[in-house]
């Protein structure tokens, strides 16, 4: 078959022009034209060079020509269903549509596996062990369902609250992802299929079974990216019990085997699909993960949206934040796909109300019943009974603390350095707030004790945020392997200080009338014991990774903690709370250093049983994710017990002590070291 | 490109003049591998690296891209060359554009036989 050339008929060979131009030509000569440079030709795309062409195809990828219509084994047709989910887990785990979804090409031909537009000819070479419907019922229904999954999905991430290209790639390369294709008509076609699954297919076909289950399945997550886990949260759960149930079904049956390298199941997935696709970057052929990951990626999403209604079903701001603040840290990578991130954002503030269906002020009130176990409306009624003046700053504290709980609680949900870098941010917003909370008690005319009690909360509430923000932020520092040799001892010595500053605010909460608020402080006293000795002994063991040049420590300082020294920390009268110091620093490795008392390992023994008694700490605002942060602690406790086994007993053993034993690539210990043989 | 260092040298034969001439024309260029490149030729060197600019990549065949994909500025050798046309006078690439084939975005359906 002859195909018609681009452009039309209306081109001249100019082949000779080119020949003989070239035979003039001095070796170095080249032509432009007008306003182009060598060095505009610099950026051309080399064709025929494998590393930048990229619908450069090499002999051993041709394949033959796709057929839409090829008839498929119901085993072949499970296969592709199956393998369809594999690649559209991993456009969650972000990679682009063009190495993942597109490379199914059946997405490329939707139109033309209608059952509406099947050619006479193919309907009459009906092969009855390959029924033309499972490609034209079955598989397009599946096919538009996927699409449409993604389509919902690519509207959550497309709202900015997760990054294009950072969290998520949305280059769609001009293919369609049923956009303009209500659910409801996709729905209707897998209802279609279920229905010829279940009434019409040949009593003796295969994996019948198996195919209505994925049908089924592609159903139930089509629901579940359209609804919203709040509006229709009963329905949301029966979807999501049903989605579960139904991928155990599938799992429990024995794994399909991949088809032959000719057959029409395997031919449906070109991984080289890209070269043909309009994208704006070169992209490399991706591997798709075997069957059994994808199906955990997806029972992970699954467990992610369950986790999400069980968050917009609580009433507490504070668990919002020990969940967000513990998966920040465990990172859980498939249960923080970057659409149920961008989804619990949404969830937490749609730009309106808070969680579903509250106000913004319900975050003013849960602030301080959750963080110190006063209510709102007490602090608001004394200060307004004992202020001296027109009207007291209340609303504006209000304003400003409702901005900083919506970020906050946002950021938990951004990817790891975009987290740390709005943590460094927001330490100025909270001081801003600490400061006016100062400044608003200060001007009270207050006796009663009970009531100085009550006001004074308010400021300790803000600062008992703002040191865990530091906490938080120098932490994740380690996670995010930031720190040079160098920096690590002043990390550690400064995330000791906060936390014990922590500790110190905590002591002054009084007796919580609440009973989760009451298990939440004491968990956090242990809790935060354990880590204050924890970074006290790596404060130690690290120091000797420090070198004596002391301008590179002054300009790594400077660098590192460029948030304590903005400027607007000037203009602000209440001076900042633990702002980290250098010379302070200094003074405390001289200090240490002479301390012959000082033990490493006693630290890490220590921590360990601190850790240890958390065992059987009640659950707090961790709710029902108190078994996670369980986990975590768990964590910590073995790293805990592991380096007090290394670590010198007394700092004579310091020099003796083999750094490399640490090793710092990143592990589940996050912001701690594992130990490796040397 | 195995580019040289020196600039532009004015012409000095009549080829060289006449190949001058076509610049910014819209060159159609097929390659070995099957594929079709329409763009505007803005140079040349002499071991004939062609640029295009504003180029689409075609690829003929059943299931291939009939309409094109918008592919920008390319550089084709000289070896990989199966043919190099111009397109005859009066045909400017906006009316390409209008044609569907300037910017990946058409139909193509007439490009089959």
């Amino acid at each position: 078959m002859s195909y018609a050339l681009p452009g039309g008929d209306g081109f001249t060979d100019v082949a000779e022009i080119f020949l003989e131009a070239s035979g003039d030509m001095d070796p170095e000569e080249l032509i432009f034209t007008e306003g182009f440079t060598l060095y505009d030709s610099m950026s051309a795309l080399e064709i025929g060079d494998p590393r930048m062409d990229s619908g450069m195809a090499l002999d051993d990828e041709q394949r033959p020509p796709f057929e839409p219509l090829a008839p498929l084994l119901p085993e072949e047709l499970c296969y592709i269903l199956d393998r369809m989910i594999a690649c559209e887990m991993e456009w969650h785990a972000g990679f682009t549509l063009s190495q993942t979804v597109f490379t199914c090409l059946h997405v490329h031909h939707l139109e033309y596996i209608s059952p509406d537009v099947v050619p006479l000819h193919v309907q009459l070479q009906e092969d009855p062990v390959r029924p033309l419907d499972l490609v034209t019922i079955v598989l397009r229904a599946a096919v538009a369902g996927m699409l449409k999954c993604c389509d919902f999905a690519w509207r959550e991430m497309s709202k900015g609250r997760v990054q294009d290209t950072e969290d998520w790639q949305s280059e769609k390369c001009s293919v369609s992802l049923l956009e303009g294709t209500p659910a409801g008509v996709v729905h209707a076609w897998l209802e279609h299929a279920r229905t010829w699954l279940v009434r019409h297919a040949p009593s003796s076909m295969s994996c019948r079974e198996g195919l209505l289950d994925r049908i089924l399945l592609r159903s139930q997550l089509l629901e579940l990216f359209r609804l919203d886990p709040i509006a229709d949260r009963p329905q949301f759960a029966t979807l999501l019990a049903t989605a579960s149930t139904l991928l155990q079904s599938i799992r429990s049956r024995p794994e399909i085997p991949p088809p032959g390298r000719d057959s029409a199941g395997f031919l449906a997935f070109d991984p080289h699909i890209t070269r043909r696709l309009n994208s704006f970057m070169p992209l490399r052929v991706l591997s798709i993960p075997d069957q059994d990951t994808s199906w955990d990626a997806l029972e992970s999403l699954l467990r992610g949206w369950a986790d999400l209604c069980d968050l917009t079903d609580g009433e507490n701001l504070l668990t919002w934040k020990v969940v967000g603040d513990l998966w920040a840290t465990l990172a859980p990578p498939r249960r923080r796909v970057p659409f149920l991130r961008s989804l619990a954002q949404s969830c937490f503030f749609d730009g309106y109300r808070i969680v579903g269906d509250k106000l913004p002020r319900w975050l003013v009130d849960q602030f301080f019943q959750d963080t110190v176990g006063i209510e709102y409306q007490s602090i608001w009624t004394t200060v307004n009974n004992r202020w001296v003046g027109d009207t007291p700053p209340l609303k504006d504290i209000e304003q400003k603390l409702i901005r900083i709980l919506i970020a906050y609680n946002k950021s938990s949900w951004f990817n790891p350095p975009r987290r740390r870098r709005y943590l460094s941010r927001s330490l100025l917003e909270w001081h801003v707030l600490y400061d006016s909370a100062t400044q608003l008690i200060e001007k009270l005319q207050i006796t009663d004790e009970s009531e100085l009690s009550l006001v004074r909360a308010v400021p300790r509430a803000v600062l008992l945020w703002r040191l865990s923000t530091l906490r938080e932020l120098v932490l994740a520092g380690f996670s995010l392997e930031l720190y040079v040799p160098d920096e690590r001892p002043m990390a550690y010595w400064y995330a000791a200080q906060v936390v014990r500053r922590h500790l110190s605010v905590l002591q002054e909460v009084e007796a919580a009338p609440s009973e989760a608020l009451a298990q939440e402080i004491l968990f956090n006293r242990t809790y935060l014991t354990a880590l204050e000795s924890m970074c006290t002994a790596m404060f130690l063991i690290t120091l000797p990774l420090l070198k004596c040049d002391t301008t590179r420590l002054s300009l790594n300082f400077l660098r590192r903690y460029k948030w304590a020294f903005r400027w607007e920390y000037k203009q602000i009268l209440t001076p900042p709370v633990l702002l980290p110091d250098l010379q302070e620093f200094l003074s405390a490795c001289s200090t240490a250093l002479e301390n012959e008392t000082l033990s490493p390992s006693a630290y890490f023994l220590q921590a360990k049983a601190a850790l240890s008694e958390l065992k059987t700490s009640l659950s707090g605002w961790a709710s029902r994710w108190h078994t996670e942060r369980l986990h975590f602690i768990q964590d910590l406790s073995v790293i805990a017990g592991l380096l007090a086994e290394v670590t010198p007993t007394s700092l004579d053993g310091l020099p003796t002590f083999d750094q490399r034993m640490l090793d710092w690539a990143p592990s589940r210990y996050r912001w701690f070291p594992s130990i490796r043989a040397v | 490109m195995s580019a040289p260092p020196s600039p532009s040298t004015p012409p000095r034969t009549p080829s060289i003049e006449l190949l001058k001439s076509i610049l910014r024309s819209t060159l159609r260029i097929a390659i070995a591998d099957g594929r079709v490149f329409l763009g505007t030729f803005v140079g040349t060197d002499k071991a004939l690296n062609i640029l295009l600019v504003n180029a689409d990549e075609f690829r003929l065949g059943p299931g291939e891209n009939p309409g094109g994909r918008y592919v920008g500025q390319l550089m084709v050798p000289w070896r990989l060359v199966k043919s190099i046309e111009m397109q005859a006078d009066g045909v400017s690439d906006g009316e390409r554009e209008e044609d569907g084939q300037g910017d990946g975005e058409g139909d193509g359906d007439g490009l089959y036989v």
